[in-house]
């Protein structure tokens, strides 16, 4: 079990990389590497022309 | 005391392809099949069993949804089955007025506010009810775009980058305090909190604004009544900018540096100078969609010299008693988790205000720290105290946390969840801020976008990269990146897709939106409003006002489907927390035929007009207040 803490020590939990829980089987935060075999898919949806140059709204509230 | 504080959300969407009447409109004629969900991820932590869940229906726990729920059931299929089944029961609402002001039969209202679809949520009473009204709004902005016409694109965010803000506000119900207490304990507990807190409710931006220097924009908003614009911050005027102010710093740092007597001035400038030289890098991502746009610290107004305190204090209730915290600092969250955390930990820092143990930090600027925090690329989130000592972000919040720990652990499983996430959030942040991915908006995209940017090996202000970043706010659960990425797995869920479609066309049964919700459906009402409602029976109009948000409940009022308009009246006679009265001659028929054709009680125009925090805006009206008693406190879990 790996100790981790904040640069304050206010927090501590046991947390083990290999379950991704810590001692109270709170799941740890997903992956950034998760997200790597999904990028085909991502990447197919993303717009290729201006629209976010074009993106103009009324200011609200 | 367990945490329960009526709390909801009112949105602006961004809109493309159409306007927003338009949308508001085709709500009451939705007619089309409205497309399918795609089936999502239900990775739902078990933390969140037995959180809030007062939304109701026949679904019994979550634990008993996902132990029914068979691998099929988030099929394809299953799922045009489902959502056409709600798109059918949408067309049959059957709204005939109110062409862009609607009540809705969940107690939401739906309506166009400066030519945005704006939804604001039923009131509910815990953050993770919060959450399921909250996303059960986009769905419903989403399929009235789908039946206003083809093309037309809804957006949950808040800015374009080109100047314009548009608000995701925050409502909490608090006791009554009056304007010293309101300066003294309200502000001073709020302000640190609200600057800091964008640390995971941030939603996340690509680049900079900032208010014109033209007097005639920014600051001072324009003649023409129209709401202040603020321009794109560039990289190069960023960097200008701060050549500028390290400039400056040195050359105060020279002064300083030989005048001993001020040794304590001089090491503050110093430590600036050490995050200013730490700071600028070439692509520049911020945490929070709203930042740039707060440019005083308290005020009334929203569309111009944003406050990042509002004293908009309508309560829409016993204004005796209550009052309403209008939150307009915050982002509008694509993340479930982030909803659930941004409204949690500002209601426990409400308990805190209210019992008068918040922590105390005066930031020497708040305004300035709000935005510094924002682009703040270095991830220290420095925050400069008026006493001269330097702390950060993430120091003030586990001031908070420790605070409300102190206080509130153990009260209920909804504070203790809402204290632990809290508590691991900041330790993610403190420790890699990418390991929250998933779970709060910033940083999921960022991920997201410094992926896609490596992966096409460009900038993040490359074009494609941009549109990503707005495409991840489209709240179209087929094209949509967000969704695109729950649906693959990487957004943690904390409610589901059952409670989502249930809360559509079903109110909260633990709050007045109960009742009103289900006002609704009597072709007898009209005038339906936060407070109350109009209902014409037996050729009388009677008034209903509901100044108690913890009565009209479920629990209360048992069930009022199927009751006719003469058994509905009578069911809600004489209840606590609901008046009733009969309207004078001369108001008789006044309603009749403008069902749900509310007057608008939350004018967007000027907010100058609205009554300063003390004054009590209906209490003249006469109604008449109760207490809930503690059986009522208890909620209406079925």
């Amino acid at each position: 079990m790996a100790e981790r803490e904040t640069e304050g020590g206010q927090l501590r939990r046991n947390f083990d990389p290999t379950t991704n829980k810590d001692s109270r089987g709170y799941e740890g935060p997903r992956k950034m590497a998760d997200m790597d075999g999904i990028l085909d898919d991502i990447d197919a949806l993303v717009h290729k022309g201006s629209l976010a140059d074009s993106y103009k709204q009324t200011g609200g509230q | 005391m367990a945490l329960k504080r009526i709390m909801g959300t009112e949105t602006e969407y961004g809109i493309t392809g159409g306007d927003a009447s338009s949308v508001v409109s085709a709500y009451k004629n939705g007619k089309k099949e409205h497309a399918n969900l795609a089936e999502t991820n239900q990775s739902i932590l078990p933390e969140y069993e037995d959180v809030g869940g007062h939304i109701g229906g026949d679904y019994g726990s979550l634990a008993e949804q996902l132990e029914a729920a068979s691998p099929n059931i988030f099929s394809h299929t299953n799922w045009i089955n489902r959502i056409g089944a709600a798109a059918r029961s949408f067309s049959r609402l059957g709204f005939t007025h109110g062409l862009s002001d609607n009540t809705l039969p969940n107690g939401a209202r739906f309506y166009v506010d400066m030519g945005h679809p704006e939804y604001s949520t039923p009131e509910t009473s815990n953050p993770r009810d919060l959450v399921i009204v909250d996303k059960a709004g986009e769905r419903i902005v989403d399929m009235a775009a789908r039946s206003a016409g083809k093309g037309i694109k809804i957006w949950k965010n808040n800015s374009d980058g080109q100047g314009s803000s548009y608000g995701c506000h925050e409502n909490y119900l608090m006791k009554r305090m009056g304007s010293e207490d309101f300066s003294t304990k309200l502000v001073r507990g709020l302000m640190p909190f609200f600057v800091t807190r964008q640390l995971f409710s941030g939603s996340g931006k690509i680049g900079m604004e900032e208010p014109s220097s033209l007097p005639w924009h920014g600051e001072l908003g324009n003649f023409s009544g129209q709401p202040s614009t603020t321009k794109p911050y560039t990289q190069e005027v960023f960097e200008r900018n701060r050549d500028r102010v390290i400039n400056g710093l040195e050359t105060l740092d020279n002064f300083l540096a030989n005048r001993p007597d001020f040794k304590q001035a001089a090491d503050a400038v110093r430590e600036i100078l050490k995050s200013c030289n730490d700071t600028g890098e070439p692509e520049f991502f911020q945490l929070s969609q709203r930042g740039d746009f707060f440019e005083t610290e308290i005020g009334l107004q929203t569309t111009s010299n944003r406050p990042i305190i509002n004293t908009r204090d309508e309560p829409h209730a016993d204004s005796s008693k209550y009052m309403r915290l209008h939150v307009i600092c915050g982002d509008a969250n694509m993340c479930e988790f982030a909803t659930y955390l941004k409204a949690g930990t500002t209601a426990l820092v409400l308990d805190l205000i209210e019992d008068g143990i918040a922590p105390n930090f005066d930031i020497l600027n708040p305004v300035n720290s709000i935005k510094s925090i924002s682009r703040d690329q270095t991830r220290r989130w420095p925050v400069w105290l008026k006493d001269g000592k330097t702390t950060s972000a993430i120091e003030i919040q586990l001031a908070y946390l420790n605070a409300a720990k102190k206080a509130y652990a153990g009260r209920d499983k909804t504070t203790d969840n809402i204290l632990l996430n809290w508590g691991n959030t900041l330790e993610a942040l403190a420790t890699d801020p990418m390991q929250l991915s998933g779970k709060i908006d910033w940083v999921t995209k960022l991920n997201l976008l410094a992926r896609l940017a490596s992966r096409n090996q460009v900038t993040l202000t490359h074009q494609t990269i941009k549109n990503a970043a707005l495409q991840y706010h489209d709240v179209d659960q087929t094209q949509g990146l967000f969704y695109a990425l729950q649906k693959r797995g990487a957004i943690d869920r904390i409610v589901t897709d059952a409670e989502i479609e249930h809360a559509i066309t079903n109110p909260p049964i633990d709050t007045r939106a109960y009742l009103r919700g289900k006002a609704t459906a009597h072709d007898e009402t009209s005038g339906i409003d936060w407070g109350g409602f109009d209902i014409r029976v037996a050729g009388k109009n009677h008034t209903v006002r509901l100044d108690e948000p913890f009565c009209g409940t479920k629990a209360q009022l048992g069930d009022l489907d199927g009751l006719s308009s003469e058994e509905f009246l009578q069911r809600i006679t004489s209840q606590d927390g609901i008046s009733l009265s009969k309207k004078s001659s001369f108001m008789q028929g006044f309603g009749k035929g403008k069902r749900n054709k509310r007057k608008k009680s939350i004018g967007p125009i000027n907010p100058q007009t609205f009554p300063p925090i003390n004054q009590t805006p209906s209490s003249s009206l006469g109604y008449t207040h109760l207490l809930p008693n503690d059986d009522d406190m208890k909620g209406g879990k079925e």
